[in-house]
């Protein structure tokens, strides 16, 4: 490839941000017709209570709608640059970005935990299993996770809602906290882990399967490399070698895995979020759709992009700095 | 017919015949072939047999425990679990199909023209590639998805099709490379064949198992997107599928109401198509590549 590593990666991330910026902009605006009017119509046709004139003009002045698409599409981008995403047409009062800030750290916190768990249980795992491919335990270990890795997180949260806050109610159905309980802080935050346990765990379940069979694969090429034979000659013990030498080669490639499959967690847990009622973005998503809250969608789908390609972005600038292998060519 | 031909359909005949006597003692390949023909009979069988409608409402009594009439029970709409499982199952596989079917010939296309050609085109592809990589696809599917008013299964699949293309397209491209500058490849350049007639008879067939596999994971890929699609409501309504199933009976609450038989069959019925496929793509990676049978 002819561009440098660096400044490849910016022209993706670049591209990427502009294209959800762009589908957010021209989807909405394929609806022949005003699109709010159209929307307003079509809301009060299913008998949904709808905000009255003063939510048109406010719609019409936030997103100049009747100005020419190339002078929309720049007060779009301005608008989007100072973060206003509109007004929620089911919450009116209400911005989009307000009902983000309040549903967003719900999702980060459940997802950076159950995405660092993940991996650490799972790449370490992996590469135990790989490492001794020739036992029996871990060929076990190995079936049991390439049977989970098959499975998604939605089946298995459902699984898990049943058995352990239906037949066994050992946790809540819903909800992130207790509502309108008095707790102290620390109380607060056992309440708080006590409800996202669940979530996080059908989430680390599948996600540990994944890791598990990459970080195996991984380490059979890895063992039949020459430095582990060197090492062996050299005498080192088989605990030293796997965890100086082998496991340090297995875990690295993995990072670049993290960025990737960030998206694939964050989208996976929206129905994660809805499943368990969790009031994160994805639950927040799921009621947007239902109640046909376009502009509530469009910011949150905008939301998901951002936060996912950055997030990608980030960790692909830090890997040629951990591995040394790798070179910002 | 020129020499060369006949030698190259020769070879292909022989690889053919080598790989099929593979199969057979390929475990995974064959385990996960048998699961999934057990699936396509089981419920193309069931949609035969079943007296009941799987999709019209209220066609069978509410809420009903399994039995024998009923072997899976109803639903809180009034329509029979088995039937709806049966006919969601292969819609399901319809929807898989031709979103895969559309976006792995859409990753033959981008990366047989990018790896083969290289240049600017190759570059501007490969960008392209990873921008749709790196783009969180079920946002923006939810996205196209909640403005399309009325969605049946075909357009399902094509939109979903958008973004199956694109880790295909990645993976083929470096077989491409690899493959564009082996020995007989340069030969059949020499020998007067043009780049369509090089592709078509001598890297497809070289690399055909690789393509199996990716199209294996293509088709699982866009079915884990439909139903994601189908569990958040934006499925087709007219019809059944997996995640339809799923989507009704998280309206009515099955899982916190103790109805198992309800969410529970669709589970097991996702799970053994997701395997099977999985089991078939390891199978053919291995044939692809004998190295990765870790002893």
């Amino acid at each position: 490839m002819g561009l440098p590593y660096l400044v490849r990666r910016t022209v993706v991330y670049a591209l990427s941000l502009l294209g959800g910026v762009i589908i957010n902009f021209v989807v909405p605006r394929l609806i022949p017709g005003n699109p709010l009017q159209a929307k307003l119509m079509e809301l009060q046709r299913m008998g949904i209570r709808v905000a009255g004139q003063d939510f048109v003009d406010k719609y019409m002045r936030i997103f100049g709608l009747n100005e020419p698409l190339h002078i929309q599409f720049i007060n779009y981008l301005s608008s989007l640059a100072q973060g206003n995403l509109g007004v929620s047409i089911t919450r009116f009062p209400m911005e989009v970005k307000e009902l983000i800030a309040i549903y967003f750290p719900w999702t980060i916190a459940l997802l950076c935990t159950a995405q660092l768990l993940c991996f650490l249980i799972g790449v370490p795992l992996g590469a135990l299993v790989g490492w001794r491919t020739n036992s029996k335990a871990s060929n076990v270990v190995f079936a049991f996770f390439l049977v989970l890795s098959q499975m998604q997180y939605y089946t298995v949260a459902m699984t898990l809602l049943y058995l352990l806050a239906f037949v066994l109610p050992i946790f809540p159905t819903g909800a992130a906290y207790t509502y309108g309980a008095d707790y102290n802080a620390f109380q607060f935050i056992l309440d708080v882990m006590w409800h996202a346990a669940l979530p996080a765990v059908s989430i680390i379940l599948v996600g540990v399967g994944g890791w598990t069979l990459a970080a195996r694969g991984l380490m059979v090429g890895v063992k039949n490399e020459d430095y582990i034979a060197l090492a062996k000659a050299k005498g080192l013990k088989d605990r030293q070698i796997f965890l100086s030498y082998a496991l340090k080669n297995t875990l690295l490639p993995q990072i670049t895995d993290l960025a990737i499959t960030m998206g694939f967690v964050a989208t996976g847990s929206i129905l994660v979020e809805v499943i368990f009622g969790y009031p994160g973005m994805g639950f927040l998503l799921y009621r947007s759709i239902t109640s046909l809250d376009y502009p509530l969608i469009q910011g949150i789908s905008l939301m998901y992009v951002l936060g996912v390609t950055t997030a990608a972005f980030i960790v692909e600038l830090l890997y040629p700095v951990l591995d040394p292998r790798v070179r910002y060519e | 017919m020129k020499p060369s031909d006949s030698i190259s359909k020769m070879a292909l005949v022989n690889t053919i015949v080598a790989k099929a006597s593979f199969v057979r003692s390929n475990r995974y390949m064959f385990a996960g072939l048998c699961v999934f023909v057990g699936i396509v009979l089981f419920s193309s069988m069931g949609t035969v047999v079943i007296p009941y409608h799987p999709v019209r409402i209220g066609n069978v009594p509410r809420d009903l425990l399994p039995s024998y009439e009923h072997p899976l029970g109803t639903d809180s709409l009034g329509r029979d679990i088995l039937a709806q499982l049966c006919f969601g199952t292969l819609m399901s596989l319809q929807v898989g199909f031709i979103a895969g079917i559309v976006g792995f010939a859409v990753a033959l296309a981008v990366s047989f023209i990018g790896g083969y050609r290289g240049g600017n085109l190759d570059s501007g592809l490969t960008i392209l590639t990873e921008v749709f990589l790196t783009t969180p696809s079920l946002v923006i599917l939810i996205l196209i998805a909640s403005l399309v008013r009325r969605i049946d299964i075909p357009l399902m699949a094509l939109i979903i099709s958008t973004f199956a293309w694109a880790w295909p397209a990645k993976t083929m491209r470096a077989q491409v490379l690899s493959l564009k500058e082996r020995g007989f490849i340069y030969l059949s350049k020499l020998s007067g064949l043009n780049s369509v007639e090089i592709v078509v008879k001598h890297m497809i067939p070289n690399i055909l198992p690789f393509l199996g596999s990716y199209f294996a994971v293509v088709v699982s890929a866009a079915i884990l997107s439909a139903v994601g699609l189908e569990v958040i409501g934006l499925g087709p309504r007219d019809t059944t599928t997996l995640g339809m199933i799923f989507y009704w009976a998280m309206m009515h609450s099955a899982v916190t109401r103790g109805l198992i038989w309800w969410w529970f069959p669709p589970c097991v019925m996702l799970f053994m198509i997701f395997l099977s496929l999985f089991l078939v793509q390891k199978g053919l990676d291995e044939i692809a590549n004998p190295r990765l049978k870790s002893r």
